[in-house]
């Protein structure tokens, strides 16, 4: 299964899952980027800027993260 | 009439039989298309409803958690109840991947990884999260996981091995 894919669209806060195409890309890009000394994060952050067209356009956290801190809350209230 | 006479008039006959019976098993390519559409369709429904009840749910448990007075039965069962109905859609999802209504593109990048979540974050921790709070505040709260009420998550799970990815 694509969990690069879900990852992403989480990460970059994607519309849709990207392609396999876009994905791979993304990764060419940033490798580059990195190479030219960029941190990791930054370079991933470039280049899915540069590739992914609905990059930021929603704000996504995993459910079962955002439920377990909020459980979490509960638990001590 | 000879068999030799015969045949010729079943031909037409055979072969529009066949026809018939090809076309209503075998899809053309707009039909094809129209099908991975409904699928589609279909999943992106599914999730919109699960959108908005984990959005019920977690409203739910911040309400409960930033209380400034001590929360009361209510604030509990609303956590329950919403709880549940998050859950139940995870199963509805997981009943109409099983049932093959869901295209598989989504299957494997929106909801796969939700349902490895469910079963391994979530569900497990929504349970002995209530059990804590009930005992806690003294309330009689008898809800416990049972694999049995939410088989087709764990079917999901199984099917697709999620618990090795």
């Amino acid at each position: 299964m694509s969990v690069i894919a879900h990852s992403l669209k989480i990460k970059y806060g994607l519309l849709n899952s990207p392609s396999e195409e876009k994905i791979k890309l993304w990764a060419e890009k940033s490798e580059a980027y990195i190479s030219k000394g960029v941190t990791a994060e930054e370079a991933g952050n470039k280049a899915a800027k540069e590739v992914f067209s609905d990059y930021k356009k929603m704000f996504y956290a995993a459910q079962a993260d955002t439920i377990l801190v909020l459980l979490n809350q509960a638990k001590n209230k | 009439m000879s068999k030799e006479s015969i045949m010729p008039t079943f031909i037409p006959i055979i072969t529009f039989v066949l026809g018939f019976i090809t076309s209503r098993f075998t899809m053309s390519k707009k039909e094809g298309k129209d099908h991975q559409a409904r699928l589609q369709d279909n999943s992106n429904k599914l999730s919109a409803e699960l959108n908005d009840r984990f959005q019920a749910f977690t409203t739910a448990l911040n309400k409960y958690g930033q209380k400034t007075i001590e929360p009361d039965l209510d604030d509990f069962f609303d956590i329950a109840t919403k709880g549940e109905s998050y859950f139940s859609q995870c199963r509805s999802i997981c009943d109409s991947i099983l049932s093959g209504n869901v295209d598989k593109l989504s299957i494997s990048n929106t909801h796969l990884p939700i349902i490895k979540d469910v079963i391994e974050k979530s569900l497990p921790g929504f349970y002995s999260a209530l059990q804590e709070i009930a005992k806690k505040k003294n309330i009689s709260y008898r809800g416990i996981l049972k694999r049995d009420n939410y088989k087709s998550i764990y079917e999901v799970y199984d099917k697709y091995k999620l618990s090795v990815t």
